[in-house]
């Protein structure tokens, strides 16, 4: 009797055990189901792309802006990463560097994975093209932050499957030159994929996107006849008119606007797709009535009076970026700075702005394209580009300056053009002026900090030397 | 189109695995009990009849009449009769009942058989409950601990597991917090993972439950909790599971610690397994009784805070400081300051503040608690039954919080025929509880900062008789954002949590000695949490912000197949087997639905339906498990005992590649007392030692870890949400259970008639592929992937030591003392250097515990400036007074990684010391309780102890720097706003408090009344009783509580205190009464 109840038992955990054991998670999506059809990949797409909030919601203004002479801190009692960038002085531990270089990583590997799959799957060819495009822009994209801040990265162009397929994977850095050459061959790859797209909005990547990005790839080279060139091309597409008003560049509701080339979307509404700008740009005061519910700012990036100071008379773009002074709840003002541009002075919840962030616009492609043919020695042609953006500005015109004038006067003029946008560090470092503009600004303010020149690269970040010890520090660092 | 196709992909896959299962299960029952019919035999013999009285001539109802060499036996009914036919003559009636000695009479040519039983007051002799089956004490050869329903007796709890604190060796209980109904800590012989789950499994009646649920870590709430989609994610459990159980119903517990014990769990042993055993009829007269108990709590132990003058004169200072430091003169009027550093006159001259308010007064409060239950026990040969229902109330002491809890049990059993017999246990619970946010910043709203942290110089009412509030407080920062009673009245946080558990047994007895069992049992919970943050509540530096709430509905269904089919046998008198094999099957489903609302109109409505419902979600996970078992109890003479077991558990949290997984453990004992040679030494009433090894394995490791998911992340399209998705968690094929390896040695020892009776064991136990995130290169777009990679070890030693120290004709006192020490070190993580935070002050490295502390070193206060020109440098604008640190990394400067283990949460050892008196019909019961070499974060101190000059501090703040010449107490730095120093507020040794306590947890006078009086009132007993719980704490500690744990059951990040609900001091008045 014993044997045939042991038998019974022993068949009826054989027989349907598998099956039972085997439970998958019905709320979620297993990547064994998904990338199976285009909608599918744009799905995926739209994961990539939403990455890029997270990376400029804070660590590229940090790392871009407020370690330059734009921005300073008002707040008494900053983090250590936020002292460390506000006084030049990163360090390998700083955590808006690791946060740019995972957010990169994320995004790079999210693209990487679409381009793995969408080639197994058939689906209609224009829109295939549109998404290989997409994701290809994405990648260069954030790979040319990669390369700008940390030299020398690693190059992953495939996907990950497993913890062993990544532990057999060789993560160590490679030339900067290898990462260039991989953004140019996305870029031309993408402006050629994306070509025939003429619907799609700002948030996604164009033709127009990847040339402009490219353009700007070959300034950073100083491959300033190609940059030119592509640039050139960018404008002769007559799609990105200057706005009119300056202001509603930076203001709610800017999405989809003429001049914006690509944009980093926001939305307001308590929906988790908020940004901090409102209370990043603006003081930690308590009594401050910039905003519904007396939200407090935070002072963590706010307007230096240098800066403030830096406008030419008439400058247009002066009310549009700086507010000043601080209106009081009590009707009084106090004597200090905050960001107009970015900030959603309709939010009354902190970390949720709704206004979009502009990363490439057509002003960006006129004073790249200024820069290029200075560089070339064409000044005089470059002249009228610079003099569009002063003239929408409310400035007079320049002319007759020499080359080297003619690049202080770009330089300034992007300063207070782009100001907010993430782009004076790396303008700075681009002309190789970072060391002498940002150390003096310092002196200015009787500070002894100091850029070095180990300190035009960010330091990798410590805690990715740990996981993966081949990689190698900076020097300096 | 695309999501209904997926939908019903989904449906099919959950149709198809349930039902071949429950349809092979239900066919292979049928069958075996076609079987079982046909093989019944019949047996012809004589009928032994007899009556058992105790040797006070009291029938005895309920007692075991087994023949000898079988399983074969009969229970006396009510009148103490049995009757019970006997084959052959050489026959022998074994008589056992719990309690009494047993005896054995051979039958002979006797008819009648009327036996005495006398009573034995050896406990060693209890029978024990293992997990699936019985076992007496005497044969057992593992580590188990028994705690019985009269050991329990602290009638102001809400659940038992408070009540076992201090009582079990090798068991640390905590108490985290003091919230009514709110969470506790059972840790068994040491903390046992470091991702994975910590609790031990809990087996109520047979029928493993699921805590899956857990996780009250009130370190997460913070204000991102308060937006819509927050108030959606805020999950955290604030009612303990397991005061669904009412502890009144509980009749003994046992606690199985060592692996060779827990190895019959196979795949959920490794943290140690809770048995509960219901109460359930007995063959006697029917019972009524009622209990009924009130008392009173309050504040066991106030902050000791700064008075109105200590503040003025500390906030004073603190701006002073902070304008001198801007280089500026402390003469200087506030004409000349900017408004952060302003000195209000009154300020300058404390001693004419007349305002002084404690606001500690103001949230705290007297609150009952009363606790009742009626029940019916009885039965007879055929029926027993026990039925009960409870109601429990208790208000907490912070105004606003409270816990209900209605509970009602059916146990039922039914002997059918001598070969069948039926049961079922039934019980259901419902509680409710509101929790107002007490731990945390106070710029969340969070109570016991509030009420600390404010001004004792702002009166609580303004002249209208409105809650105070002036604007030039807040502008200049003084006095606090807004009242602690406004954040009492505009948050709240209520649960239900209803409990349902169901769980029938068949019994067959096939032959004698041969027992199939077979249970079907289902858990039903939901839960509901529904939370309101009116626009009144401040946000940090915002004082609205706009109302918010949250609704969470969770249902969780568990249900147990269990099928054993137990054999025992004596043979040739001295070889005594216990044999059982077993199928189990369980699966459990987890379903919850929540959803946030913000952009409220008014305060008026705190129901989502009167905002804007904007976010919400929908997460079901589920687990199923499979196993088989078996088991051998082996005794020789009952002086060799060895006991083996074996569990095969396959589960549905596996990878695919490790489905299935055997835990196997062999233990032996010795019965030294047994032996001839041992019967010289008469004061050895026992000698007993016991060796076992085990490996059983922890599966709180996730429902869907080992596959590949993708997670949502949205994007903004045209104003509105885009849903896009990405790669979240990387499969693993390979991944498996945490594994437990442990090897216990035990002695137990009685002397003196079991005058003095100990139990000591020593273990070792090795843990290893712990689950740990291996952390990923980031260019790899994975942060981490859950892998089987680390190793921990915990080992120890605990006592137990049961005295009689009197014994009189009318006084008796006997004593219960516990003591055990655990030591747990990390043995190997994923990469040597491997460092992984617990929390932000908490590392788990190789070699020091789990969660150690980590913390800046703090070596004294600067005294002056050659003291700092000669130390590492910290930061240029350091000044005398302010916090001086070791400079860990050796470099020369004092950074954020000059962090080192200064500490850990875990005690070297707890102890528990218990008294029982009795004096005739008085009886008095005092417990104590410790643990010493704990340590705790007092996070609450970043607040109310860090001497930035704007909140009010603990008057240990009193003893600061003041001047080379008034140094204060060498560790408290200068006050200084806005801790110009930049030295480092957060995170250094100075919060870091040793936790050590002593404890009277518990006196109960209980006065019996005689049965003469009892008699008259026609009542079976009466006893009415006293009781004061956490009578008095001895500690060091400066927070409310030593015990306090704002991470809840989160023991990875255990010991720090973020002002978490302060225990109370409980005196309760009861009465039982029994007719």
């Amino acid at each position: 009797m014993k044997k045939y109840l042991l038998i019974a038992m022993m068949l009826i955990s054989s027989v349907s055990c598998t099956d039972f054991l085997v439970l998958q998670p019905e709320n979620q999506i297993s990547e064994n189901t998904f990338y199976q059809t285009a909608n599918d990949f744009n799905t995926a797409l739209v994961g990539a792309y939403a990455g890029l909030q997270d990376l400029h919601n804070a660590s590229v203004l940090d790392l871009g802006e407020l370690i330059t002479d734009n921005l300073e801190i008002q707040w008494t009692s900053p983090e250590v990463s936020e002292m460390e960038c506000d006084q030049a002085n990163v360090t390998s531990t700083n955590v808006y560097v690791s946060s740019v270089w995972s957010n990169c990583f994320t995004i790079v590997s999210r693209c990487n994975n679409i381009l793995a799959r969408i080639d197994n799957v058939s689906f209609d060819a224009n829109l295939k093209s549109q998404y290989k495009g997409e994701a290809l822009f994405l990648r260069a994209y954030c790979y040319f932050y990669l390369v700008r801040f940390f030299g020398d990265v690693p190059i992953v162009k495939q996907k990950f499957s497993s913890p062993e397929e990544i532990a057999a994977f060789d993560m160590t850095r490679k030339p900067a030159a290898d990462a260039y050459a991989l953004i140019i061959d996305d870029l031309q790859n993408s402006a050629t994929l994306l070509a025939n797209m003429t619907t799609l909005k700002k948030e996604r990547a164009s033709t127009g996107a990847a040339k402009t990005l490219l353009g700007k790839v070959y300034l950073t080279q100083k491959d300033y006849a190609k940059s030119a060139a592509v640039l050139k091309e960018v404008i002769d597409l007559n799609k990105y008119p200057l706005a009119v008003n300056y202001k509603t560049l930076f203001s709610v509701n800017n999405s989809n606007l003429g001049e914006t080339i690509f944009e980093i979307r926001y939305l307001s509404g308590n929906l988790g797709e908020g940004n901090s700008f409102s209370s990043l740009f603006t003081p930690g005061l308590f009594n401050m009535a910039l905003f519904p519910g007396n939200m407090n700012g935070s002072g963590r990036m706010d307007p230096t009076m240098d800066i403030y100071n830096s406008y030419e008379t008439g400058d247009l773009r002066k009310a549009a970026s700086i507010g000043y002074p601080v209106p009081l709840t009590n009707g009084q003002t106090q004597n200090l700075t905050y960001g107009m541009k970015f900030v959603d002075f309709t939010t009354g919840v902190i970390g949720d702005g709704g206004v979009n962030f502009t990363s490439l616009r057509y002003a960006d492609v006129i004073l790249m394209y200024a820069e290029a043919l200075n560089e070339t020695g064409k000044t005089t042609e470059a002249h009228p580009y610079l003099n569009m953006i002063r003239i929408r500005a409310g400035l007079p015109t320049l002319s007759g300056l020499g080359k080297s004038d003619f690049a202080l006067a770009l330089e300034k003029e992007r300063r207070v053009e782009f100001l907010y946008e993430g782009q004076r560090w790396f303008d700075l470092i681009r002309t190789g002026r970072a060391q002498t503009v940002i150390n003096k600004h310092f002196a200015d303010k009787g500070l002894t900090f100091k850029v070095e020149d180990y300190e035009l690269l960010m330091p990798i970040p410590q805690g990715e030397i740990y996981i993966n010890p081949k990689l190698t520090q900076n020097t300096g660092y | 189109m695309k999501g209904k196709t997926f939908s019903n992909r989904v449906y099919t896959n959950y149709r198809i695995p349930n039902q071949p299962i429950f349809r092979l299960m239900m066919i292979v029952f049928l069958c075996l009990f076609m079987v079982f019919q046909g093989i019944a035999q019949t047996d012809q013999g004589k009928v032994i009849r007899g009556r058992i009285t105790g040797t006070d001539g009291i029938l005895l109802p309920g007692v075991n009449v087994i023949l000898k060499g079988t399983a074969k036996g009969v229970i006396t009914d009510s009148d103490g009769n049995y009757a019970m036919e006997v084959k052959g003559k050489d026959a022998t009636l074994i008589f056992s009942f719990i309690g009494f000695t047993p005896q054995e009479i051979a039958v002979g040519s006797k008819t009648t058989i009327n036996v005495v039983l006398v009573e034995d007051i050896r406990k060693i002799d209890d029978v024990i409950i293992v997990g699936y089956g019985t076992q007496r004490k005497k044969d057992l050869t593992g580590s188990i601990a028994r705690v019985s329903a009269e050991d329990m007796n602290q009638p102001s709890a809400s659940s038992f597991d408070q009540m076992l604190q201090g009582k079990v060796a090798g068991v640390q209980i905590s108490q985290s917090t003091g919230s009514p109904g709110g969470n506790v800590n059972v840790i068994v012989r040491g903390i046992s993972s470091i991702t994975g789950g910590t609790q031990p499994l809990y087996v109520i009646d047979g029928f493993p439950i699921s805590m899956d649920s857990g996780g009250s870590n009130m370190l997460s709430f913070g204000s991102s909790t308060y937006t819509s989609a927050g108030m959606v994610n805020n999950i955290q459990s604030r009612i303990n599971p397991l005061s669904a159980i009412n502890p009144s119903d509980i009749e003994s517990i046992e606690i199985l610690k060592d692996a060779s014990s827990t190895a019959i769990y196979g795949s959920r042993g490794a943290n140690g397994v809770i048995i509960i055993t219901t109460k359930r009829g007995k063959s006697e007269k029917s019972k009524i009784s009622f209990d009924a108990s009130y008392g009173v709590q309050g504040i066991a132990h106030k902050l000791d805070m700064m008075n109105a003058q200590e503040y003025a004169q500390y906030v004073a200072e603190g701006r002073d400081n902070a304008y001198v430091y801007g280089g500026g003169n402390a003469s200087d009027p506030n004409s000349m300051r900017p408004i952060s550093q302003q000195v209000r006159p009154e300020f300058r001259n404390p001693s004419s503040i007349t305002q002084s308010t404690d606001w500690q007064d103001q949230i705290f409060r007297i609150a009952p608690v009363q606790n009742y239950q009626l029940s019916a026990t009885g039965g007879n040969e055929k029926l027993k039954y026990h039925l009960s229902a409870g109601y429990f109330d208790q208000q907490g002491i912070i105004k606003t919080s409270d816990y209900q809890r209605y509970s009602i049990r059916s146990n039922i059993d039914v002997i059918i025929s001598d070969k069948l017999k039926i049961g079922s246990s039934v019980s259901g619970s419902y509680s409710t509880g509101r929790f107002p946010n007490t731990e945390g910043h106070y710029g969340t709203g969070a109570i016991l900062t509030m009420a600390t942290a404010i001004s004792p110089t702002i009166p609580v009412y303004d002249d209208q008789g409105n809650y105070y509030f002036n604007q030039a407080d807040v502008t200049d920062g003084l006095g606090f954002l807004v009242s602690p009673l406004i954040a009492l009245r505009e948050f709240s946080d209520k649960r239900k949590v209803s409990n349902v558990l169901f769980n029938n047994f068949l019994e067959y007895k096939i032959l004698d000695g041969l027992t199939f069992k077979t249970s079907v049992g289902i858990n039903f919970e939901t839960n509901t949490i529904k939370l309101w943050k009116s626009s009144q509540i401040p946000n940090f530096t915002t004082l609205k912000s706009l109302a918010t709430a949250g609704v969470t509905k969770t249902e969780s269904l568990n249900w147990l197949n269990e099928n054993t089919l137990s054999y025992k046998h004596i043979f040739k008198e001295k070889h005594s087997l216990d044999a059982l094999i077993g199928l189990t099957a369980q699966k459990d489903s987890y379903d919850r639905l929540s959803a946030g609302a913000s952009n409220f109109p008014t305060d008026y409505v705190t129901y989502l339906s009167a905002g804007v419902v904007n976010s919400g979600t929908h997460y079901v996970s589920e687990w199923s498990m499979m196993s088989v078992m078996a088991r051998i109890n082996y005794s020789y003479a009952g002086k060799y005992l060895l006991t083996a077991t074996v569990r095969r558990d396959g589960s549905s949290k596996f990878g695919a590649n490790n489905k299935w997984g055997t835990f196997p453990s062999v233990s032996v004992g010795y019965n030294v007392s047994e032996e001839s040679f041992m019967k010289s030494l008469t004061f050895v009433s026992n000698l007993k030692l016991r060796l076992g090894y085990g490996l059983s394995g922890n599966n709180q490791i996730g429902n869907y870890t080992q596959i590949g998911l993708l997670s949502p992340v949205n994007y903004v399209d045209n104003n509105s949400l885009n849903p896009g998705l990405v790669p979240s968690n990387l499969a693993n094929n390979n991944l498996a259970w945490e594994k437990s390896a442990q090897i216990n040695f035990g002695l137990d020892l009685a002397l003196f008639k079991d005058r003095i009776s100990l139990t000591a064991d020593i273990y070792k136990d090795k843990k290893t592929d712990l689950l740990l995130a291996v952390q990923l290169p980031a260019a790899s777009g994975f942060y981490n992937s859950m892998q089987n990679v680390g190793d921990i070890e915990n080992k120890g030693i605990e006592v137990g030591l049961q005295t009689i120290n009197l014994r009189g004709k009318k006084f008796e006192w006997t004593s219960n003392f516990t003591i055990s020490h655990n030591e747990n070190k990390v043995v190997k993580l994923a990469t040597a250097n491997a460092r992984i935070f617990n929390s932000a002050n908490q590392v788990t490295e190789v070699g020091s515990p789990i969660a150690s502390f980590f913390l800046m070193n703090q070596t004294g206060i600067f005294q002056n400036a050659a003291e700092i020109a000669s130390s590492p440098l910290q930061s240029p604008k350091v000044q005398p007074g302010d916090m001086k640190f070791e400079d860990i990394t050796g470099d020369g400067k004092i950074t954020a990684s000059d962090k080192k283990i200064v500490g850990s949460p875990w005690p070297d050892f707890t102890w528990g010391f218990e008294n029982h008196f009795t004096y005739g019909d008085f009886s008095l019961n005092v417990s104590l309780n410790g643990s010493q070499g704990a340590e705790t974060y007092f996070m609450g101190g970043e607040v109310i102890y860090c001497l930035t000059g704007v909140q009010n501090q603990l008057a240990l703040a009193n003893n600061r720097w003041r001047s080379a010449s008034e140094p204060g107490d060498g560790v408290t730095p200068r006050a200084i706003r806005n801790n110009f120093a930049y030295g480092f507020g957060t995170g250094t040794s100075r919060l870091l408090f040793d936790a050590s306590y002593v404890r009277i947890k518990d006196i109960n006078l209980t006065y019996n009344v005689p049965k003469k009086i009892t008699s008259r009132l026609s009542l079976n007993s009466v006893a009415i009783f006293a009781d004061v719980a956490n009578a008095f704490t001895f500690t060091k500690y400066p927070g409310y509580d030593p015990e306090s744990s704002t991470s809840g059951d989160n023991l990875t990040s255990a010991g720090i205190d973020y002002m978490t609900y302060p225990l109370a001091r409980t005196y309760t008045f009861g009465v039982k009464l029994s007719f």
